[in-house]
């Protein structure tokens, strides 16, 4: 049985005013968010095709998708904030040399990994080429955005090397951190909160939705095992499957491949250029 | 459940993410590496005069008369 659907045919089924729930995980989000997304306008259409539709929509996450999500939140901040410190201090000295140079190192660091993930692109789109394969027609997962932004341990070379001389108190970086950081992560947080609701069964809103009162936790273990996928995907899957809720809406390869085999009574709902890929690899 | 539409609160987050130095950081910052900055320049400075110390060692050097063929005095 086919447990897929394309985004096309979803919004052509849907009736006006038709209440929909959907299950996010974290890279719809991420797309949605990032313009630099290769499947940000896929997103946003979809949104934007939906809201045209219905208002009556309800999102749903895990507290794992939320956790990604202000992960990827946090290094696209600090990225963009160190950036614009390092181009402002070309024309008004404002950090020492010390830092403009590891910030330089970092910069190095990023545009190789971004120089990469292109050359990985390049390769792959030519060996399906040599294979006859029209890649203008496929949609190639390979390019990963995040390597635009800094990693943990780049932001943490920058950080230490905040600490001026002689300086007791880091009040440096704390005060980047206060300024570009903090309120933006709370306020971003709290609209994350009203956009998406955290199914958890210990919540009196989430309870109307789920078939048993408690949720096995090990199952989750299961689907991870069964085909392979990121733990916190199997956390949404198995999440799903213990609540009364249809649809996963994921650009996850992992997640649809996985929900064919282990939820089997849900619908996966990704674009529906992708579902020509998946039907190649699941035949039915 | 969800009172405000979606499109409305990703336009929310769209204004969170206008990234700008305020002027007020940049002078926190500066004031923060003010001494550092300060030993760099003078360190700077040094090494431009030692490296213009080099250039005038140079200046005095007799020049030969290449007409007559006789090369430069180091």
């Amino acid at each position: 049985m086919v447990n897929r659907i394309g985004f096309r045919e979803f919004l052509k089924k849907l009736q006006k005013e038709q209440e929909v729930q959907l299950i996010l995980d974290a890279n719809v989000i991420i797309a949605y968010r990032d313009k630099n997304h290769k499947d940000h306008d896929t997103i946003r259409e979809f949104f934007g095709g939906l809201n045209k539709i219905t208002k009556n929509v309800s999102l749903f996450t895990s507290v794992t998708t939320k956790a990604e999500f202000l992960e990827y939140y946090r290094r696209k901040t600090i990225t963009e904030a160190i950036l614009q410190l390092y181009k402002i201090n070309k024309t008004q000295k404002i950090i020492s040399d010390t830092v403009k140079q590891e910030i330089e190192n970092q910069i190095r660091n990023r545009n190789l990994r971004q120089k990469r993930e292109v050359e990985k692109q390049v390769q792959f789109e030519k060996v399906l080429e040599s294979q006859s394969v029209d890649t203008t027609e496929m949609d190639i997962e390979g390019f990963s955005i995040d390597a635009n932004y800094f990693k943990d341990s780049e932001i943490k070379s920058i950080k230490k090397s905040f600490r001026a001389r002689n300086v007791q108190e880091e009040k440096g970086w704390l005060a980047f951190c206060s300024v570009m950081l903090m309120e933006r992560m709370h306020s971003y947080e709290k609209l994350l909160d009203e956009l998406c609701h955290y199914l958890t069964s210990r919540d009196d809103v989430s309870q109307k939705y789920f078939i048993k009162k408690d949720v096995e936790w090990r199952m989750a273990t299961q689907i991870c095992g069964e085909t392979g996928m990121g733990y916190s995907d199997a956390m949404i899957l198995n999440m799903a499957n213990h609540t009364t809720i249809e649809t996963i809406l994921t650009l996850d390869f992992d997640l649809v491949y996985g929900g064919h085999f282990s939820a089997m009574t849900k619908v996966l709902l990704t674009p529906t250029d992708r579902l020509k890929n998946y039907k190649i690899i699941l035949r039915d | 459940m969800n009172r405000r539409s979606i499109i409305d609160i990703m336009e929310d987050m769209d204004r969170l993410e206008e990234i700008e130095i305020t002027d007020e950081l940049a002078d926190t910052l500066r004031d923060y590496f003010k001494e550092e900055i300060e030993s760099e320049d003078l360190e700077n400075d040094e090494n431009e005069k030692v490296a213009k110390g080099f250039d005038d060692s140079f200046i005095n050097t007799d020049k030969g008369n290449a007409e007559n063929g006789e090369s430069d005095r180091v």
